[in-house]
């Protein structure tokens, strides 16, 4: 049970910043993922913490000890990269032997560890093969035990289930999180996945260009964004602008450009008069055909543009006054005989589901985040994962 | 042209170069197991020149030279051109590449200039020509090659194999023996091979470095022909031709042999 603190890290690559002033604290036993996209420094911080490589600045420390002049195959980590590097030289026992050997623990004791680790991982019988005739997923499994039979501090996983399929990668996901929670082992997990990082982690830091934008529970983060990047990062939205002008109750009211009022979630960075960005998730929003659902809620009047249906949902393009696009998932289950398109219905929404952003309207988005204009129809946000890449 | 017509044609053009390339060891091979003394045609077989071999203890004694310097120089280069890969690795990018174009020249001065340099400086040191001298001058001549062939090999393993050793538990020294040697010794036998192969050929090097009554197999074959050839130059060469085809074939496998 180790606790690692990161302390103003600063790393760069030729002047490219990896890592800016980078703080995180991550409780012991606690399944952490680092959240961003490709070239966010995510696996930086990653390979910091390991000492593959050494801050430029700031400092790691675990269970408060600071870890700098700490070599490499002294820091008691287990990590397991992205490609496995499992060497291809040795068999799946050699392997996993590699770490216990170097512990000098007792062999008989070693073989107890590697068959209880081949069990764990459900990889009984496969000691004598060789990487190369393993399966992306038997791969991926070695690796783990590889990192785990040594009993780390601390376990890393650099986007080790990128290179499996969906199927697999997903069925890998649940057995991940039930190991760890087995195990207890305080574990930082990298991937640029957001649906990954939701369904796996305590908390996740959504990362960007070298910096934390956000730290938190999974569910918070992606309810609550703090701006337009990390809203967008972790799902399909809905973006507003508009004018806060007034509050009613603990709501902010804020007017769109359309003249339609609002009520959102009071975010204090901003007063009566300033101009704000409001975000909603698709799955938030209800359709109706005859009236808005309640007065509890906001309301907008939409046309059905495109409907898309991709099995437990079914997506739907509208568009509001002055163009305004909005998406709304449904189960489909709930609506077997689905408007038509052109159909005019109402969109509502309630405004503890409406997020003010802290950045103001047109602050600059860097890539992956798009506008939900810009969105190609027909997509979840499982598919948007590959356009996030 | 269609795609098989194009086919044909490649297959018949690499033919060509194959006979171009083996035509002149196809005859001296022939000529090996021929009876005649003046490689007269038409060929009656015989084993005359290489029961004639097993009695030139020169020529025997020239070859073994050959063998027991081809050996250890290659031995020697092979250890100190993976170590400078090594050290060369581990040096930054810039540092590689200007190390890296040093390495280019020995290789492209002819050996012939590089005999006469080598003999001009021992005779400067006042160093006598002996076996030191000849194996000092085979191991230069050799390193490059090893350097430049290990360093590739090198340039192609993923860094993150060392990575995983360290965050295991390995010592730098634990790391390197037991995960970085194994994965580059596809190209250390290729490189040792490749030694071997320079050495146990070399004629100028050797020829100039070598101490009065000792002979390589190269210098014997020379001094053989330029007295008066015998057919036992066919049948040596065409064992020599034998094993190098022996010794390569493996080493060009394990060459492409591919981990994953």
């Amino acid at each position: 049970m180790t606790n690692v603190t990161l302390e103003n890290i600063e790393y760069r690559y030729a002047n490219v910043p990896a890592a800016d002033s980078v703080s995180l604290d991550i409780q012991s036993g606690e399944f952490f993922a680092l959240l961003g996209p490709s070239g966010s420094g995510k696996t930086t911080i990653l390979r910091l913490i390991a000492g593959f490589i050494k801050p430029q600045a700031g400092r790691i420390l675990m269970d408060g000890e600071d870890v700098q002049e700490l070599a490499v195959y002294k820091r008691q980590i287990g990590f397991v990269f992205q490609n496995f590097a499992l060497f291809p030289h040795m068999t799946v026992e050699q392997n996993i032997a590699f770490g216990l050997e170097s512990q000098r623990v007792p062999r008989q004791l070693m073989f107890e560890r590697i068959h209880n680790v081949l069990e764990m991982v459900q990889l009984q019988g496969m000691q004598k093969r060789r990487p190369s005739q393993l399966s992306g997923g038997q791969q991926q499994r070695v690796a783990f035990a590889r990192a785990i039979v040594t009993e780390p501090r601390v376990l890393l996983l650099d986007e080790p289930l990128a290179s499996l399929d969906r199927k697999l990668r997903v069925e890998m996901q649940v057995e991940l999180r039930q190991l760890q929670q087995r195990l207890k082992i305080t574990t930082l997990f990298v991937t640029h996945d957001q649906e990954e990082a939701l369904t796996l982690a305590d908390r996740i830091a959504v990362m960007q260009t070298g910096r934390i934008e956000q730290v938190g529970h999974p569910l918070d983060v992606y309810a609550r964004p703090h701006n337009r990047f990390i809203g967008e990062f972790l799902g399909l939205s809905n973006l507003f602008t508009g004018q806060i002008i007034g509050y009613a109750e603990q709501h902010a009211v804020v007017q769109l450009p359309n003249g339609l009022k609002v009520r959102a979630q009071n975010n204090e960075r901003f007063g009566v008069g300033d101009s704000v960005q409001m975000i909603v998730r698709p799955e938030q929003m209800v359709i109706t055909t005859d009236k808005p659902v309640s007065s509890q809620h906001n309301s907008m009047r939409a046309f059905i543009g495109h409907i898309s249906f991709a099995g437990v949902s079914l997506t739907y393009h509208l568009y509001g006054d002055q163009q305004i696009a909005l998406t709304v998932f449904e189960q489909s289950s709930l609506n077997p005989t689905p408007p038509a398109l052109g159909t005019q219905v109402f969109v509502s929404w309630l405004p503890d589901y409406t997020v003010i952003l802290n950045d103001a309207p047109g602050a600059a988005v860097s890539a992956p985040g798009r506008a939900v204009q810009n969105a190609a129809p027909g997509r979840i946000p499982a598919a948007r994962q590959t356009s996030a890449r | 042209m269609n795609e098989n017509a194009i086919q044909r044609s490649a297959l018949v053009y690499i033919g060509v170069i194959l006979v171009f390339l083996y035509a002149p060891l196809l005859v001296m091979m022939l000529m090996a197991f021929n009876e005649s003394r003046i490689n007269q045609l038409p060929i009656i077989f015989d084993l005359v020149w290489f029961e004639r071999l097993a009695q030139n203890d020169r020529l025997i004694a020239a070859t073994s030279n050959s063998i027991i310097l081809a050996g250890t120089t290659s031995v020697i280069a092979t250890v100190l051109g993976t170590f400078a890969s090594l050290g060369l690795n581990a040096t930054g990018r810039r540092g590689k590449a200007l190390l890296q174009l040093f390495l280019i020249p020995p290789i492209t001065i002819p050996w012939l200039i590089f005999a006469v340099a080598l003999l001009i400086m021992f005779f400067w040191l006042r160093v006598d020509r002996s076996l030191v001298t000849l194996m000092f001058g085979h191991v230069t001549v050799q390193i490059p090659y090893v350097i430049l062939i290990v360093s590739a090999r090198f340039a192609t393993v993923d860094r993150s194999y060392e990575d995983a050793a360290a965050s295991l538990g390995a010592p730098p020294l634990r790391v390197f023996l037991l995960v970085t040697l194994p994965l580059i010794l596809p190209a250390v036998v290729a490189a040792f091979a490749f030694a071997f192969a320079i050495s146990f050929d070399n004629f100028v090097v050797s020829y100039f470095l070598s101490p009065p009554g000792v002979s390589t197999l190269p210098i014997e074959i020379y001094t053989a022909i330029r007295t008066g050839f015998t057919p036992e130059i066919n049948a040596v060469s065409t064992i020599v031709f034998v094993i190098s085809v022996v010794c390569v074939i493996p080493a060009a496998r394990y060459l492409r042999f591919n981990f994953n």
